[in-house]
């Protein structure tokens, strides 16, 4: 723009004849073909865009909508789906612990029961041993008492016949042997 | 001083030299009458005026400053209803031209690529998203937020006002560019396009009787005796309004446009009047610097300006458009 409006002075200083000519169209010089022209250029200029190019950006500009529409719609509703199937995994998870929870409860239950059961067998079994023992040990000493004092008397003849035929003229010894018998 | 100052200051020098040859002989008859003085005052300011015209209005001839001038065809004008028409192509016609291709060729690019994105072989790009801004903030935010319901039949018609308009005024800031739209022809031809479509969307949208009413309206409750004369002196109010609004559209962007350009040439102008004085002496030299470099720094400055207000105007024109067939479609 300087370098034309000076370039512009250059000219009306080498030419001010040619610029007189052209200074009676003056800046309200009313040119009624120039008013046509701007109607003519501008409503075909309209009627082009219109008419071609519009529908395009429009058309354009309204498809890029939906598709970005669309991929919030699908973002949304799978996210939604998403939450859904969240849920559900947490549900099953959830049957699932209380499941093994339950499991283990019926398992522990299960095996307290076992064990008392099978500590009072052991008792019972232990108590009857532990008579059976005593019932044994009662008989054996039964036994055994009939031996020894089979055994004494036995003994005791033995001794007393070894006395008897040693000794069988002092009263003393007669009065041992007798107090010996009468002891066992 | 660089070499390259010294030279752009040698050129300057000659081009002040050659200001003070027109201007010299006038000056001395000046001083020797001053009965003179004013027609040669006169003469001084006619030249500049001349420039910042001959820069400004329309013609016949593309110039390209040193490098030659393009004339452009002339055709014969005819009559139509008294009324002389001239359909010669002249350089406000020829950028209104480009400003209609530029204006379809980026809608065209833009739309091409949306249609390429869509067909999923392009990411969206600098270009078609800057287009889409301006589509989507026009249509959204100028059209539909403005006209309401039923406002789509409306988009085509503002964004091309606004890519149109804006090319326009975009292409007189290019070297060699001329402004179409700092031609109150053109933009009073924009501002009536605008004007039908306006009191059309109106017709249409309040029929008849309701269309009527925006020109003869009285306000309910209005006892019986006031009513002709709040009719008589109300319609042509409300007529002078719908008028007003239009040519207020039509001014502004010209005058917007127009400004812009003599504010730069003044600037400009400046470079030539105290360049001169540039080699006479410490003085002159230093204020002939100063003015050429400061006239330089603001021409630039008001240039960026003008860029900013090539946008603005074009988004103003469409706003308001938008805004009128609003307040018409919605009117009582």
């Amino acid at each position: 723009m300087m370098r034309s409006a000076g370039v512009a002075g250059c000219f009306a200083l080498a030419a001010p004849p040619a610029l007189a000519a052209q200074a009676e169209t003056g800046i309200f010089s009313l040119n009624l073909g120039l008013f046509v022209w701007t109607v003519v250029l501008f409503v075909l200029t309209l009627l082009v865009l219109a008419k071609w190019v519009f529908p395009l950006i429009a058309g354009g500009l309204e498809q890029r909508h939906a598709k970005i529409q669309g991929a919030i719609d699908d973002a949304l509703s799978a996210r939604d789906e998403a939450k859904g199937l969240l849920s559900q995994q947490e549900a099953a998870l959830e049957a699932a612990r209380s499941e093994a929870r339950e499991m283990l409860e019926n398992a522990r239950q299960h095996a307290d029961g076992l064990r008392k059961e099978m500590l009072e067998e052991a008792r019972a079994q232990q108590a009857q041993m532990l008579d059976d023992a005593r019932r044994e040990i009662g008989h054996e000493r039964e036994r055994l008492r009939d031996e020894i004092r089979r055994d004494a008397v036995d003994l005791a003849l033995a001794a007393s016949e070894r006395l008897i035929r040693a000794r069988l003229d002092a009263e003393e010894n007669r009065r041992l042997v007798h107090e010996f018998v009468s002891d066992v | 001083m660089n070499p390259v100052l010294d030279r752009s200051m040698a050129s300057l020098r000659s081009l002040a030299e050659r200001v003070q040859e027109h201007a010299a002989p006038a000056a001395a008859a000046a001083q020797e009458h001053h009965g003179e003085a004013h027609a040669a005052g006169g003469h001084a300011e006619e030249w500049g005026t001349e420039v910042m015209m001959h820069h400004v209005v329309d013609s016949n001839i593309w110039e390209f400053g040193p490098f030659g001038e393009i004339h452009l065809p002339e055709l014969p004008a005819f009559n139509v209803g008294g009324l002389e028409i001239d359909l010669s192509i002249t350089k406000h016609v020829l950028f209104l031209m480009f400003a209609a291709i530029f204006t379809i060729a980026t809608m065209f690019i833009a739309a091409r690529s949306t249609e390429r994105l869509e067909r999923g072989e392009k990411a969206p790009g600098g270009l078609l998203n800057g287009i889409e801004a301006f589509y989507l903030y026009l249509r959204d935010d100028i059209v539909m937020a403005n006209i309401g319901r039923g406002g789509e039949r409306f988009v085509p018609l503002v964004i091309t006002f606004f890519f149109f308009i804006l090319y326009a005024n975009l292409l007189g800031l290019i070297p060699f560019g001329a402004t179409a739209t700092g031609n109150i022809m053109v933009t009073a031809a924009l501002a009536i396009i605008a004007l039908v479509v306006i009191e059309t969307a109106g017709f249409i949208a309040l029929g008849p009787l309701g269309y009527a009413k925006t020109v003869f309206f009285l306000p309910p409750g209005l006892p019986g005796p006031l009513k002709p004369i709040t009719l008589l002196i109300m319609a042509p109010v409300e007529l002078i309004a719908k008028f007003s609004k239009i040519m207020a559209l039509a001014i502004r962007l010209f005058a917007n446009m127009t400004a812009g350009h003599f504010v730069i040439l003044a600037f400009m102008g400046l470079i030539l009047t105290y360049g001169s004085m540039v080699g006479q002496g410490v003085f002159g030299t230093t204020v002939g610097a100063a003015t050429i470099l400061g006239s330089m720094g603001l021409a630039l400055f008001v240039m960026m300006l003008e860029i900013f207000i090539a946008l603005l105007q074009a988004y103003i024109f469409a706003m308001l458009v938008s805004v009128f067939i609003g307040l018409i479609r919605h009117a009582h």
